[in-house]
């Protein structure tokens, strides 16, 4: 074993998981643009019996390999070509007929079969490798011997398995359960030792595992495995194939590899091998999408290669990565590549625009953009594409420029949306790879708590369906004709509209007075925060000009962006607009709002200033609470039961008279709002710049114990940006049972995100709740007091 | 061990030469083979067997003594003969002593007669004389080889290849028909020819501790692009034919760059790269045609000729693949052993750090031997369009597995440092000749996998068993 190997094995095995992470994003997204079929309960459960075996080959090859001594079992290809006709051939002679029996033979002679190549490798001593070869050759051989030529029947019961119509099959249960077992696996001290003994077999000799037996259990788990997917694979093709399941021996090594299994032992995931099969899967299916006529089978086998060859590479210089990246989590990672990639599953899914010349173009953008991505960071401030929106600045809010630039059309092509989206999304996952490598921290979880918030709200949210139009149109009482599904609640034209027809019947009687005035609302608080705390960052002295740089930085791309959302998406309803459009378009606002408004903290040297920002935050959330939602909607929901309910809709529920918003005609303007918000920011700025007055209150939410005090700011900083959200988005007529559970979950997970990112500020800069050598920061020092 | 022994192991070797020699000539005079070439045979047959008799049973039987057994002739034999009572010098009382020292072989060999009697008495039609004629051979020289096996201390391996080639060659002389034939030998060596050139870089990637699975990949993708170019017509053959074996040394570098930082996935990575290259040509030759992934074209003469089953050499009726073959494996045996470039490579296939002192780069001579290796397999894939005729990826599919169990039956070390091509030749050679006897018998392309899979534990169980544990503290 040489000096690299050594290295390599010997890192965490955490960060070899972000390469199939992202890959994984990757994919899905240029898949789901390619064929949006594969978002669909046909398309997924598919998806699910096609990749089962694969995933469950992985999973054999992962526990062989994790064993060491190079011992990638080739020979598990033909293996399960050699179960598939076994059964077929026994089911045809009836010996065996029940799942049980099926089952129960699979595994019995899968097992059987792994545990003489582990006997030959454990006392015959001879290389694994040399083992699986004569195994693969033997197997191969075999299997036509036993069945010449595809043919064969599976049984009855096996055969509705194979369709994938539906999720849940017992594929997927198969699947789950294959996982779960892995993963009480690695609870146990057999799957210790089989790390130690795959890193350094010496070693774990001379620690007296009895190392024999360990490898014998390596190969009786990937026995099991490998039986299970030998039934999948059958109930796929339903017959037997001698030589199909030779295949599977390339396909899964190169999984295997994807995933960031060692292939010398000792390092290895279930998830990365899950992950690596599923990228797999998806390279067969994006390059699927795309026709390359005769020339289609090539193509593959060339992407099979290259990516095998650029995931061996990756491995290879992520150890030599600084330390900051190696730091970061694979949970923050897959969460916040979820989401984005979440949102462009939406988009795919629901946009209106059009759905066969769309994704053609957008995909290829992203597949461009994406190549592009690595030269470097640079993307994120410049985003040249949106020139109008670069003028935010001089005007007073990221918002005005909404509705002043909703005529400035650009490109009308049908794309257009799809295009614009994926830049967007492309430049924030830029810049959060960004942050992520410069500094993980509280900020961060927040805004991962937000973002998760945000996507329960997204789905939780009752779609308006075109069911409605219709029903509209037919009445005769809609104003919009062609304004299809999307509630663009946070659109501002029909903000404006909706305002302007105040107590005309849109939704139906009484939602529409409610609707208009509360959405506006919701717009001009964000926009305060936004300018409020842009000017805090920029003005107040002792920021770092890096961070005030970063931040305008952001403010300036995402101020573009949501311009070109706008000029895109706001021309006309019926073509253009999006289910995407609005919810991330909201999502993308709140977020960075909320992101923003945590990122100072983080850097600033004012001792005290999270304090600053926390009650800012909360300030916001009560105030948007009683101003936008408030009491209107306590008086209002009980006319207008649910959004979906067709009674709603149609007109004839009974509804009480609007009530009359009196703030309205306290603050009739927007400008009044933002002054206002201003003021009151710097008031609490100038409240709680007072240490003392905070070092009480602290005293009480914390817990004034170290580290134990730092994890519970954090968890309440999320908690703060939370309901926050909830604020909005319950100002946004989302259902109150609705959003109920989505803060409920979302508090509840927050611990556990700020759990898993807590080890972030370890190797990270010294910033807040810890000093520059990675210690935790008493809340004294936190605060400033006493220096 | 005693004089006796070489005395005895000296005639027994000039026997067998005179022997094989003899069986060939004979064969060649019934055949009606062109008389000048029955005597070029047998000559070459009875010098390469005497020769390597006596190179091999003077280490077998001496072991690490053998060098100063040459070196100092009689004088140090008789320092390790010392307390030999009955040794009288003769051949006569060894043979005896043989026997009695290893009565459980001959134990065993009563219990196979025995066993061979049960059988003719209860299957009919067994008991012929050509089945008596050739179980009695393969028991004599099992016990044989068995009596051998324990004086072979060195090159183990190479013992028990020949052992089991001599010993496929007997059974399927004796028990195929046209086994033995001049037409069924050279076929067998026009194949073992491919399958020899394609191993050449495969030995030397193992010996430094790699595996290079791209190998099928390149020979399938030459095979097409040769046909490919010589399609255009722009060209001289000659070279298009030198292009494809630059291509396929570049792409053996790449390999080699790519996986010097990644030594313990080496085998996935050039998967990785054969993947590439095979499906890159594919995309390129399918360009513009109407048949994707083939490609038609006429070979040039000259090429067919030099691969081709009925070329000739100068006038003797052999294609010159085969002397190519004997010539490169030659070199490169003599290389190895004699020049500085081949003890590095042994020294880092050895030690990486012992080597690093010495100031031996590692990735130099990694990526050289990865060069090598592809243009070696570019090389066997135009050959192979010379043989063939026809251009086809698959062409190379049988070498992806084939080129690896030749290295480990020849005894090449998988961990690198120990082997040699020799070692190989001899793997090919048995791999060649087990392949022509299961044919032989009637088995089909599966069954003879089936067996070559069986047969490569037994065969590396033998030799190239791993220390225990305990042993490696």
């Amino acid at each position: 074993m040489s000096v690299a190997d050594v290295r390599q094995s010997s890192s965490s095995s955490n960060t070899y998981l972000l390469v199939p992470i992202l890959l994984f994003f990757a994919l899905l997204v240029i898949a789901v643009l390619g064929g949006p079929s594969l978002i669909s309960s046909a398309g997924i459960g598919s998806a699910i019996i096609v990749a089962a075996p694969l995933i469950l080959a992985t999973y054999a090859l992962t526990v062989i390999a994790m064993a060491g001594r190079v011992g990638v079992d080739l020979s598990i290809g033909p293996l399960i070509g050699f179960l598939n006709v076994g059964m077929i051939q026994l089911y045809a002679a009836d010996v065996i007929t029940t799942p049980f029996d099926f089952f129960a033979y699979a595994i019995a002679v899968g097992v059987a079969y792994q545990l003489l190549m582990g006997l030959i490798i454990v006392f015959v001593r001879v290389q694994p490798i040399i083992v699986a070869l004569s195994g693969f050759l033997a197997l191969v051989g075999l299997n036509l011997v036993i069945l010449p030529r595809p043919g064969g029947v599976a049984p009855e019961w096996l055969m509705p398995w194979g369709l994938g119509e539906t999720i849940l099959s017992p594929v997927l249960a198969i699947l789950v359960l294959a996982t779960i077992a892995w993963y009480f696996l690695t609870r146990t001290a057999f799957f210790g030792h089989l790390r130690l003994m795959g890193s350094d077999e010496r070693t774990a000799f001379t620690s007296g595992i009895r190392i024999n037996i360990v490898r014998l259990g390596a190969h009786v788990v990937a026995g099991v495995y490998a039986a299970l997917a030998a039934i999948t694979f059958t109930a796929l093709i339903s017959s037997g194939d001698p030589t199909q399941g030779t295949t599977y021996t390339l396909m899964a090594v190169t999984a295997l590899v994807l995933g960031g299994t060692s292939l010398t032992g000792g390092r290895g995931s279930i998830i990365g091998s899950l992950l690596g099969a599923l990228n797999i899967y998806l390279i067969t299916f994006v390059l699927s999408t795309f026709s390359f006529g005769m020339v289609q089978s090539f193509v593959t086998e060339v992407a099979y290669g290259v990516v095998l060859v650029i995931s061996l590479l990756l491995t290879l210089i992520l150890p030599r990565l600084p330390d900051r990246i190696r730091g970061i989590s694979p949970v923050a990672f897959f969460v916040i590549l979820g989401v984005v990639s979440l949102g462009v599953i939406l988009h795919a899914k629901d946009d209106i625009v059009a759905p066969v010349s769309a994704p053609d173009s957008s995909g290829l953008t992203v597949l461009g953009a994406d190549a592009g991505s690595s030269s470097g960071l640079t993307v994120l401030g410049a985003e040249p594409s949106s020139d109008s929106g670069l003028t935010v600045l001089g005007a007073d809010s990221g918002l005005t420029v909404l509705g002043g630039e909703t005529s400035a059309v650009g490109q009308s092509t049908a794309g257009g949306t799809a295009l614009v989206i994926s830049a967007v999304i492309i430049a924030v996952v830029l810049y959060l790879l960004y942050l992520l490598y410069r500094h993980v921290s509280a900020s961060l979880v927040a805004f991962i708590g937000v973002l998760i918030l945000l996507v329960l709200g997204v789905t939780l949210y009752d779609r308006i369906g075109p069911a409605i139009s219709v029903k509209d149109s037919a009445a005769g009482a809609s104003v919009h004709e062609a304004y299809a599904p999307p509630p663009n609640i946070f659109h501002y034209e029909v903000v404006e509209s909706r305002a302007q027809t105040s107590g005309a019947a849109i939704f139906g009687p009484g939602a529409s007075v409610l609707a208009s005035p509360l959405a506006n609302w919701v717009l001009v608080i964000v926009g305060a925060i936004l300018v409020g705390t842009l000017l805090i960052v920029v003005a107040v002295h002792r920021v770092d000009t890096r961070i005030r740089n970063t931040t305008l930085a952001f403010y300036l791309a995402l101020a573009a962006a949501v311009a070109a959302v706008i000029v895109f998406a706001g021309d006309g309803y019926g073509e253009f607009s999006s289910v995407f459009f609005v919810e991330a378009f909201a999502a993308i606002v709140v977020g960075a709002l909320l992101f923003i408004v945590t990122l100072p903290p983080v850097q600033s040297r004012i001792g005290n200033f999270p304090l600053v920002m926390f009650a800012l935050l909360s300030a916001t959330a009560l105030g948007a609470m009683y101003f936008a939602g408030g009491p209107d909607i306590a008086t209002a929901i009980p006319a207008a039961p649910a959004p979906s309910a067709a009674e709603g809709f149609s007109g004839v529920a009974s509804a009480p008279a609007a009530p009359v918003d009196v703030r309205s005609v306290i603050f009739p303007d927007a400008f009044y709002v933002e002054v206002f918000w201003i003021v009151l920011a710097t008031a609490a700025l100038f409240l709680v710049s007072l240490p003392r007055v905070w070092a009480r209150v602290l005293r009480y939410i914390s817990f004034d114990k170290g580290v134990k005090a730092l994890s519970y700011t954090g968890v309440f900083i999320v908690i703060f940006s939370i309901a926050t959200l909830a604020a909005l988005f319950y100002a946004a007529e989302v259902p109150l049972w609705k959003l109920g559970v989505a803060v409920v979950s979302a508090i509840i997970g927050a611990r556990f995100v700020w759990h898993f990112l807590r080890h972030y500020r370890r190797i990270g800069a010294p910033g807040f709740g810890f000093t520059g050598d990675g210690e935790p920061q008493s809340v004294r020092e936190m605060l400033g007091v006493g220096r | 061990m005693s004089r006796s022994a070489h005395i005895f192991y000296k005639w027994l070797g000039f026997t067998l030469a005179v022997i094989v020699s003899g069986i060939g000539a004979i064969l060649g005079w019934i055949e009606d083979v062109p008389l000048q070439n029955v005597i070029f045979y047998t000559a070459a047959t009875f010098a390469l067997i005497l020769w390597g008799w006596h190179h091999w049973s003077v280490r077998w039987i001496y072991g690490p003594d053998a060098i100063a057994l040459q070196n100092n002739k009689e004088g140090s034999i008789e320092l390790s003969e010392g307390d030999e009572p009955a040794d009288d010098g003769s051949g006569r009382l060894f043979l005896k002593n043989l026997i009695v020292d290893n009565k459980a072989i001959v134990i065993g060999l009563l219990l196979l007669l025995a066993l061979f009697i049960i059988v003719s008495f209860s299957v009919d039609g067994f008991f012929t004389p050509a089945n008596i004629f050739s179980s009695l051979v393969f028991a004599v020289f099992l016990a044989l080889a068995i009596i051998l096996n324990k004086y072979v201390i060195e090159n183990k391996s190479a013992f028990i290849g020949i052992t089991v080639l001599i010993g496929l060659f007997i059974m399927g002389s004796l028990i195929v028909d046209g086994f033995f034939s001049t037409i069924n030998l050279k076929s067998m060596l026009v194949f073992a020819s491919f399958l020899g050139l394609a191993s050449l870089g495969q030995t030397l990637v193992v010996l430094l501790g790699g595996l290079d699975l791209s190998i099928p990949f390149v020979i399938g993708s030459a095979n097409i692009m040769l046909m490919y170019l010589f399609g255009f017509d722009i060209l001289p053959t000659w070279i298009s034919v030198i292009i494809i074996l630059f291509i396929g040394a570049a792409i053996g570098f790449i390999n080699g760059v790519l996986s010097f930082r990644l030594q313990g996935q080496a085998i996935i990575l050039t998967l990785g790269v054969g993947f590439a290259v095979a499906g890159g040509t594919q995309i390129l030759t399918s360009i513009g045609t109407r048949y994707a992934g083939n490609v038609h074209g006429a070979v040039p003469g000259w090429l067919t000729n030099i691969a081709a089953m009925n070329g000739t050499t100068f006038g003797l009726g052999f294609p010159p693949l085969i002397v190519i073959w004997i010539v490169v494996a030659v070199l490169l045996i003599v290389a190895m052993r004699n020049t500085i470039y081949g003890r590095n490579l042994y020294a880092l296939g050895g030690s990486r750090i012992a080597s690093k002192r010495l100031s031996i780069s590692e990735r130099r001579y990694w990526v050289a031997v990865y060069t090598i290796s592809g243009f070696i397999a570019a090389l066997t894939g135009e050959l192979l369009l010379g043989w063939s005729g026809s251009g086809f990826i698959g062409v190379g599919d049988p070498y992806l597995f084939m080129t690896l169990a030749a290295v480990v039956i020849g005894g090449t070390s998988l961990l690198g440092g120990w082997g040699s091509y020799g070692f190989t030749v001899i793997g090919v050679l048995v791999l060649q000749v087990l392949t022509s006897f299961l044919v032989g018998l009637g088995l089909d392309y599966e069954g003879q996998q089936f067996v070559f899979g069986l047969l490569i534990i037994p065969m590396v169980a033998l030799y190239a068993r791993s220390p225990h544990i305990r042993t490696q503290i």
